[in-house]
């Protein structure tokens, strides 16, 4: 068997290893979410979205095979009680546009604050999921931070104000990591905006 | 696995984990594993009411009985445990276990309930007040947070069929996975590495990722190849 032929059955099997290890982290989040606030459900319609994503058949800019593989894995959130919220947990890997975006992978959250008669369509999220990486004066450090829709003034955006937060994905090593670096901070700031 | 190959169970996965896991339980002493297990279940609204149960006595474990109440739908259940406890409490406690499916059967517009957590609870409800037991249904998934809405259809199913509210809990494999990850117990050992293996683990961290390899490979176009595709309808368009 040749060299590349071995490796190229290493690097998948890496890259699968991978995709199993970002699905136990989503899952633990969501777990996780839950016990802080019973109120929060992950939308069912989003589940692991890259794959989905990716194999929309109405989405012909992702059969490229630039976009084969997905970017980031992400979960949404929506809340009964705060019903224009949408929160979201999202492991960000690539950018297929601009490689400069991103040093490394990052894991991020955050949520977009809605108009109440405005909440944003599920199939427009998905993308959102990714919205750490606009911020201005984004910073991956575990602070947040917060933006008005203003300072997008050329896209026709959904949401009033959005927060997030993020840390290099290789910095959560395990579930109280996850909840200490991510979890907490997000549903605190939540509960903090709301009670501004 | 015993129990699975006494039943004749072993085509099925969720079989084989229900008895590779609770047949390793039933070996040990219940507050070693079954009773931190079960006090991990909790309601819909995340209070968990085995939270504080200790045991007087080894629990008496049933596997897949079949359940034939006057008045109910037959079924079959993975699993039934007797458990008394040290302030005389008696519990019957029907697991029912999923690993990549849901619930069999779904409500149905007839006489007696049909969808299948409501219609063992029934049978369930009846063979604990014969039993002078009180009943327990925990519903254990591979799910990481709790399916609210598989346990409200049940709860309507039963409504509609005029039955109280059942005492339905939910517990994940992932907290069985959870309370044995740091076992030194060989047996203990083996069944989290098992539920690992099954993907029924909750996040532990990255593992280390080799240095990806550099590919060689690349698939090229003969310069003939190329002249005969230049002269196709896709190209001249492209031209």
């Amino acid at each position: 068997m040749s060299e590349d032929g071995k490796n190229i059955v290493a690097m998948l099997k890496e890259l699968r290893t991978l995709c199993e290890e970002i699905h136990r982290l989503l899952g633990t989040a969501d777990g996780q979410i839950q016990e802080l606030d019973k109120g929060w459900k992950p939308i069912p319609a989003n589940v692991f979205s890259g794959l989905s994503y990716m194999l929309s058949p109405r989405q012909s800019r992702r059969q490229s095979p630039r976009h084969w593989i997905p970017q980031d894995f992400s979960r949404f959130y929506e809340n009964d009680n705060l019903g224009h919220i949408r929160a979201f947990v999202s492991v960000i890997l690539d950018d297929w546009e601009k490689e400069s975006v991103l040093g490394e992978p990052l894991l991020t959250a955050g949520w977009f604050d809605c108009d109440p008669g405005n909440t944003i369509e599920l199939r427009k999220i998905y993308s959102y999921a990714r919205w750490h990486l606009k911020m201005p004066g984004r910073r991956d450090d575990g602070q947040l931070v917060s933006a008005d829709s203003k300072a997008w003034p050329k896209e026709p955006l959904r949401f009033l104000h959005v927060s997030t937060l993020g840390v290099p994905l290789m910095s959560v090593r395990d579930d109280k990591e996850l909840k200490s670096k991510i979890i907490n901070p997000l549903i605190q700031g939540i509960k903090e905006a709301q009670g501004r | 696995m015993l129990m699975a190959l006494l039943k004749g169970k072993l085509s099925q996965k969720e079989d084989i984990l229900t008895s590779s896991a609770f047949g390793v339980m039933k070996y040990l002493e219940p507050e070693r594993v079954l009773i931190p297990f079960l006090a991990k279940a909790s309601l819909p609204d995340g209070s968990k009411p085995l939270a504080s149960i200790h045991v007087a006595a080894q629990p008496a474990y049933e596997f897949w009985p079949w359940l034939t109440e006057p008045g109910c739908n037959n079924c079959e259940s993975d699993l039934l445990i007797r458990i008394t406890s040290s302030d005389e409490r008696k519990f019957l406690i029907l697991v029912e276990v999923k690993y990549l499916s849901g619930k069999s059967s779904k409500a149905k517009d007839e006489k007696r309930s049909n969808d299948q957590l409501a219609l063992q609870w029934n049978n369930l409800e009846s063979l604990a007040q014969n039993e002078s037991r009180e009943p327990v249904l925990i519903y254990l998934t591979a799910a990481f947070c709790c399916p609210v809405a598989e346990i409200e259809a049940s709860q309507e199913d039963l409504a509609e069929h005029k039955h109280k509210e059942a005492n339905i809990l939910w517990l994940s494999w992932r907290h069985l996975w959870a309370l044995i990850r740091n076992e030194k117990h060989e047996m203990l050992g083996d069944l989290a590495s098992v539920l690992d293996h099954l993907n029924l683990a909750i996040f532990s961290g990255f593992s280390e990722k080799k240095t990806p390899a550099r590919i060689q490979w690349k698939f090229s176009v003969s310069s003939d190849r190329r002249a005969d595709q230049l002269q196709g309808p896709l190209d001249r368009r492209l031209r």
